[in-house]
């Protein structure tokens, strides 16, 4: 058993340095590669971590909300009679727990780690008009508990809203 | 392989010591290639300054402050039918609404043609959304500067309309042009 065991050990030492180079040369070239498959094994690693970065990060849903809302909010603008919108946040968008900010003509959609987008609309310079004006923390407790359902969009002789409601909320004329 | 088997202990572990740095070398090339890679594939964004502009089109035709004829009368409003001296400025921005730019800040620069046919003679009546950014942008759209962050896009959309001043009214054909930064 243990010729057959020293046998395998020198057709490896062989194997790996080309030719018998005794003991200790064995070991440093067996360390050199032995490195060679750390830095394989990190450069896996790091692309691992960076491609599940990737898949986590939220820049295109943030800017999908911020324009999807601020075109909303112009269209409704430009409607020539009275109306009323239902924006409902639904799967992934709901369960990110963006926080929204509309007022003074931007849209601005952030997450918790701090990255937000922004888009403009439009708003009309009528005297005494109401203007959108909303304040969402998606992450905060309370809108976690109510769970962020639907924007309500109205347009009025007044001006134009914009209010949230949250999950089993009273939505009219929208259905939370 | 024959390279090493001609080396002594000394030279194989010189070779050896060499080639792990050139392989390292190539794994950061491989890796960083593989994030420039994927970096670029990586959809961030979506395009919607056409939707921009037809929004904005439909803002002038059809909103409550809209360019279109209204009966002081009867305060019923014609759309399709442009009135062109309803406005003592055809400057838009600021007047009729806007896009909260601040500064020097441009978001959006539009200009809408109206040739006005009357007594012989084509006469174009021009409304513009932010005149400083429309001139600025659609230069730099003349001269080429279309692709990639710090060009411009732009877009035209024709439209039949009717001509209105002081009584008279001619068959028009308008065009609205937007000019857009590329984000």
């Amino acid at each position: 058993m243990g010729s057959i065991l020293s046998n395998i050990l020198q057709m490896v030492k062989q194997r790996l340095t080309g030719k018998v180079v005794g003991k200790r040369g064995a070991s440093t070239v067996i360390i050199l590669k032995t490195f060679g498959l750390a830095m394989a094994a990190f450069v896996i690693v790091t692309m691992v971590v960076y491609w599940n970065s990737v898949r986590e990060n939220t820049f295109l849903e943030k800017n999908y909300l911020a324009r999807d809302i601020a075109l909303l909010l112009t269209a409704a603008s430009a409607s020539p009679g009275d109306l009323a919108y239902c924006y409902y946040t639904v799967g992934r968008y709901r369960s990110l727990g963006f926080s929204y900010e509309i007022g003074s003509s931007r849209v601005v959609v952030e997450d918790s780690g701090g990255g937000k987008a922004s888009y403009f609309y439009a708003e009309t310079l009528e005297k005494g008009a109401d203007k959108p004006r909303l304040s969402v923390k998606g992450d905060s407790e309370e809108w976690k508990k109510r769970g962020l359902a639907v924007f309500v969009v109205t347009k009025t002789s007044k001006g134009i809203e914009i209010e949230a409601k949250g999950l089993g909320e009273n939505a009219a004329p929208c259905s939370a | 392989m024959l390279l090493r088997a001609r080396l002594d202990k000394k030279g194989i572990f010189a070779y050896e010591g060499v080639m792990w740095i050139m392989r390292s070398i190539i794994l950061v090339f491989l890796l960083l290639s593989l994030i420039f890679i994927t970096s670029a594939f990586l959809v961030k964004s979506i395009d919607t300054r056409l939707a921009d502009s037809y929004v904005l089109m439909n803002f002038l035709y059809y909103s409550g402050n809209s360019i279109m004829l209204e009966d002081a009368a009867t305060g019923r409003v014609y759309p399709g039918i442009v009135s062109l001296g309803s406005l003592e400025k055809t400057e838009l921005k600021g007047t009729l609404f806007s896009y909260g730019e601040v500064g020097g800040e441009g978001f959006i620069g539009a200009q809408l043609t109206v040739p006005l046919n009357a007594n012989g003679k084509t006469t174009p009546y021009l409304f513009v959304y932010d005149k400083d950014a429309f001139n600025d942008w659609n230069f730099l759209y003349a001269a080429g500067l279309t692709k990639g962050m710090g060009g411009v896009s732009k877009f035209s959309i024709a439209k039949k309309l009717i001509a209105a001043k002081s009584g008279q009214f001619s068959n028009s054909d308008s065009t609205f042009e937007v000019v857009m930064k590329n984000a």
